[in-house]
C-alpha cells in the first residue's frame, strides 16, 4: 500500500458546529408518528400541564411557555426595556434598571431557576441572572412581574448563576470573567494570580423574598461557568466549574484549553455561612444597585450599597476543595440525590461523573494532589464515580428525569443523549437540529424531577423554519422522555438565545396567579381611587396629573393651561377590579412609552410638551366596545401664558 | 502506513477503529494558519490532543505539513500530508 504516501488525509477544522457525527439513527420530521401531534395538542380552552421559563439570552428577558403546546403565554421584562409593558419606561419602574454604571436598559439573560423548599419546586419566584451587568434578578410567580434586582459586585460575566440552594438559603452567583478585587487601573498581561473570581452567595429572606448578599467568596482567577446546589447528603454545597485555570487573559480559545483538566470547585457553604455568622470575613467598600418593586405603592426603588462581606477561601480550612475534571467544563449537575456531580467538558466526547460521598471519603483521608492558591485539588480518582465514554462531541448540559436517568445534550454532535447514572451506559440519543445548549426538564434540577418531558434549546436553526432573513429565531424542541427511546414531539420557536430554562407543574402555580390588584390596597403615592378625587396639580414648572381609568373613559380627558417647557407627570390609576381589563395609554409626543395598567394598579409617564397645539391622547389596550372613544385632549399654550390651569370630564372647561 | 492498514481498517470488525482515526483529524474550531501556528495543541474529536510544532513559521500538526487550505461553509480543510494515527489510549 506504498500508494497511500500519495494519497493526502485531510485535517478538518469544523467552525461551529459538525452536524451528525452520530447520525446513524438520525430522523427527520418526516419519520414522525402520527401520534406526536397527538401529544402535543393541546385543545382550544384546554391548558397545558407545564410552564416552561425560557431565558430570553440576548433579549434580556424572560419567556413564559406552555408545555406539550410549545405556546408563548408572555415575555416577563426583566434587564430590558419593553416598551409593550412599559417596564423601564414608567417612572414606577426606571429604578429597576438602575446599576453602579447608571441606567443600564439591557442585559443577557441566561439561568432561571424557580425557588425550592426541600429540594423540591415551591413555585414562590423565579430567579434569572443577567450575564453583563452582573444583576440577579427575582420574579414573583403571582403577579409574573419583577420584583428585585441586586447588582453583584467585584463580578463580571456573571454566568455562574442563579442557582438556588435546597430551601432557598442562598441565590448563588459566580463571575465567568476574573476581574481585578478591588477593581484598578492595571496592565492586562498581569492578570495571572492579580485577577479574581468573586462567587456571591445571596440570601432569600424566607418571608418576603429579599435579596441580600451574605458573602462573597473571593477565589483565583479561573472562569466560573456555570453551578449547581447540593442537594439530600451534599445539601450545604455548592459545585462550580471552571475553566481557565490557566489564567490566560488572551485568544481563550487557544490558550484556556492547555491544561488537560480544569476544576469543579466544591464549596462548603454551611461552613463559610459559619464561619461569617462568627464574624469572620472583612467588610470591603464596594458600590451596587439593590432595586425593589413594592406591589402596594407599585413603584420600585433603587438604593446604592456601599459595603460587601468578602472571604479568603484559605481562611476557612476545610470549606473549598477542587475536583479535577477534564477539558474546560460547561454543565456542573447533581443528580437527584445529590451524589453525583456531572462534569461536562466541552472539548471532551466523555462526561465525568464525580461522586460526593467519594469527595467526603478523599477529604478525610487527605487524598489530596497538591493545591491552587491554597485551595486543596482532590486526587482524580479518588473523586471520581465514572465516565459516560465516547457518549457524543461537545457535552455541555445534564438534566435528570427522576428514574435513575441523565440526559446530556451534545453541542458539536447535535444531540440529547440518554444514559444510566451508575452503570453510565448510553441508553438513546436522538437528534437535535441544531447545535444545543442547555436542556430543560421541569424540575430537573431539583430532587423531584417531573420526567415526562425534555425542552431542548438549539442554537442554531438554519432550515427549521420559513426563513426570515438572514436572522432566524433561536428554535426548542420537544421531546417525551416517558418511555425507554425519547421521542422528538414538537419544534417551538423561542425569543433571543436561550441559555437555560425552569419547568413545573402548572398546578403549582395556577391557583397563586393574581388576578388583580386591589384599589383599596393601592399605595401609590399619586393614587386616586376615585373619579371625584382626580385633580391636576401645578408645581413651578411640574405638572402633576392625578387621573383614572375605567371603561370606557378617562377622568380627566380634558385639561387646559399646561405650557410648553412644562414637565407634566401623568399619573394613572386603573379604577377596574375585573380580570384582564388593563388600559392602556399615550400621549402625542411623549417620549417613552405606553403604559399597560393592570386593575387596581397606578402607573406614571413624563410628558414634556414642545409644540403650542392641543394633542390628543388615547388608550391603547382594546379594553371595551367603546375603546375608540376613549381618549381625551390636553390644550399647550405658550410659555408664561395665562390660561388658567383646569381639567374637566363630561363638561366644558369655560 | 504499514502495508495491509487499509485493507484491515476497512473490514467490518474495525469500523470502531477507523472511526477513531477519521475523528482524529477533526477539531472544533475555524483554525487558519495563522491561528494554528499560535496553538500548543488541539483537542480532537476522538477525546486525543494533537500537539502542534512550528517549523520556519510553518504549523505542523501531529507531524504532518499542511498542504493546502480549502475554506469550506461551516469550517476549513487543511489537507496535510500524512495520515495521524491516534497514540494509543491510556
Amino acid at each position: 500500500m506504498k500508494n497511500l504516501h500519495k494519497i493526502s488525509f485531510v485535517l478538518v477544522l469544523i467552525a461551529a458546529f459538525l452536524m451528525g457525527c452520530n447520525n446513524s439513527n438520525k430522523s427527520n420530521s418526516g419519520a414522525l408518528s402520527g401520534s406526536a401531534a397527538e401529544k402535543v395538542y393541546v385543545k382550544p380552552g384546554d391548558h397545558d400541564d407545564y410552564y416552561a421559563f425560557i431565558s430570553g439570552g440576548f433579549s434580556g428577558q424572560l419567556a413564559v411557555y406552555g408545555l406539550p403546546s410549545g405556546r408563548l403565554f408572555k415575555v416577563i421584562p426583566v434587564f430590558s426595556q419593553d416598551a409593550e409593558k412599559a417596564y423601564g419606561y414608567n417612572e414606577e419602574t426606571k429604578p429597576m434598571l438602575n446599576t453602579s454604571h447608571g441606567f443600564v436598559p439591557w442585559d443577557d439573560s441566561h439561568h432561571p431557576d424557580i425557588s425550592q423548599t426541600e429540594g423540591e419546586l415551591d413555585g414562590r419566584y423565579i430567579f434569572i441572572n443577567g450575564n453583563n451587568t452582573p444583576r440577579i434578578a427575582k420574579v414573583d410567580l403571582t403577579t409574573f412581574e419583577t420584583t428585585e434586582i441586586i447588582e453583584i459586585p467585584n463580578s463580571a460575566g456573571n454566568h455562574s448563576s442563579s442557582f438556588v440552594t435546597e430551601n432557598t438559603e442562598y441565590v448563588v452567583a459566580g463571575t465567568r470573567f476574573s476581574v481585578p478585587v478591588p477593581q484598578r487601573d492595571m496592565p492586562i498581561k498581569d492578570y495571572k494570580g492579580n485577577f479574581k473570581g468573586a462567587l456571591s452567595f445571596i440570601s432569600v429572606d424566607p418571608e418576603d423574598g429579599g435579596m441580600d448578599i451574605k458573602f462573597q467568596l473571593i477565589m483565583p482567577g479561573f472562569n466560573y461557568d456555570l453551578s449547581h446546589p447540593g442537594r439530600g447528603d451534599s445539601h450545604g454545597w455548592f459545585f462550580f466549574s471552571t475553566y481557565n485555570t490557566e489564567e490566560a487573559s488572551t485568544l481563550l480559545e487557544v490558550y484556556a484549553s492547555q491544561n488537560d483538566k480544569d476544576f469543579i470547585a466544591a464549596v462548603n457553604w454551611k461552613k463559610i455561612e459559619e464561619y461569617v455568622n462568627n464574624g469572620g470575613g472583612k467588610k470591603m467598600p464596594a458600590n451596587y444597585a439593590h432595586n425593589v418593586y413594592s406591589e402596594e405603592t407599585h413603584m420600585a426603588t433603587s438604593t446604592m450599597k456601599k459595603e460587601v462581606l468578602v472571604v479568603d477561601p484559605t481562611e476557612v480550612p476545610g470549606a473549598i476543595y477542587l475536583l479535577p475534571t477534564p477539558k474546560s467544563p460547561h454543565g456542573c449537575d447533581v443528580d437527584p440525590s445529590g451524589e453525583y456531580i456531572v462534569g461536562s467538558g466541552k472539548l471532551s466526547a466523555n462526561l465525568t461523573i464525580h461522586s460526593f460521598s467519594k469527595m467526603i471519603k478523599a477529604i478525610e483521608e487527605e487524598q489530596f494532589d497538591g493545591d491552587a492558591y491554597g485551595i486543596p485539588i482532590l486526587a482524580f480518582e479518588a473523586v471520581n464515580a465514572g465516565s459516560v465514554e465516547q457518549a457524543g462531541l461537545g457535552p455541555l448540559h445534564t438534566e435528570f428525569d427522576g428514574k435513575g436517568n441523565g440526559y446530556t445534550t451534545f453541542f458539536i454532535s447535535s444531540e440529547v443523549v440518554k444514559w444510566k447514572l451508575g452503570t453510565w451506559e448510553v441508553i438513546d440519543r436522538k437528534p437535535t437540529f441544531y447545535s444545543v445548549g442547555h436542556l430543560m426538564i421541569p424540575g430537573g434540577n431539583s430532587r423531584k424531577p417531573f420526567g415526562k418531558y425534555v425542552v431542548a434549546m438549539n442554537k442554531i436553526t438554519k432550515d427549521r423554519y420559513i426563513p426570515t432573513g438572514p436572522e432566524v429565531t433561536q428554535s426548542a424542541q420537544l421531546y417525551d422522555i416517558s418511555g425507554e427511546k425519547m421521542e422528538l414531539l414538537l419544534d417551538f420557536p423561542t425569543i433571543g438565545e436561550p441559555h437555560y430554562a425552569a419547568g413545573c407543574p402548572a398546578d403549582l402555580l395556577a391557583e397563586n396567579s393574581k388576578k388583580i390588584f386591589k384599589l383599596e390596597e393601592n399605595k401609590h403615592p399619586y393614587a386616586v381611587t376615585n373619579e371625584a378625587d382626580t385633580k391636576v396639580v401645578r408645581e413651578g414648572k411640574e405638572v402633576h396629573v392625578y387621573m383614572t381609568t375605567i371603561r370606557s373613559h378617562f377622568a380627566p380627558d380634558n385639561i387646559e393651561g399646561i405650557q410648553v417647557g412644562d414637565k407634566v407627570y401623568f399619573h394613572i390609576t386603573n379604577l377596574e377590579q375585573d380580570y384582564d381589563v388593563p388600559h392602556g395609554v399615550s400621549m402625542i409626543g411623549a417620549n417613552t412609552s405606553e403604559l399597560l395598567i393592570m386593575p387596581g394598579q397606578t402607573e406614571s409617564f413624563l410628558w414634556e410638551p414642545k409644540q403650542v397645539g392641543v394633542w390628543p391622547f388615547y388608550c391603547t389596550d382594546f379594553c371595551s366596545a367603546l375603546h375608540q372613544e376613549m381618549q381625551g385632549y390636553v390644550r399647550v399654550s405658550p410659555n408664561g401664558s395665562s390660561v388658567p390651569l383646569k381639567w374637566s370630564m363630561g363638561e366644558n372647561i369655560e | 502506513m504499514p502495508e495491509g492498514t487499509v485493507e484491515n481498517l476497512v473490514k467490518p470488525e474495525n469500523k470502531a477503529t477507523l472511526a477513531d482515526i477519521l475523528k482524529y483529524h477533526v477539531t472544533p474550531g475555524n483554525l487558519d494558519v495563522n491561528i494554528l501556528t499560535k496553538l500548543k495543541k488541539l483537542g480532537q474529536a476522538n477525546n486525543q490532543d494533537l500537539q502542534v510544532e512550528v517549523v520556519d513559521g510553518k504549523p505542523m500538526i501531529g507531524g504532518a505539513n499542511i498542504i493546502g487550505s480549502v475554506p469550506a461553509g461551516n469550517g476549513i480543510v487543511h489537507v496535510i500530508d500524512k495520515v495521524l494515527l491516534p497514540p494509543a489510549k491510556e
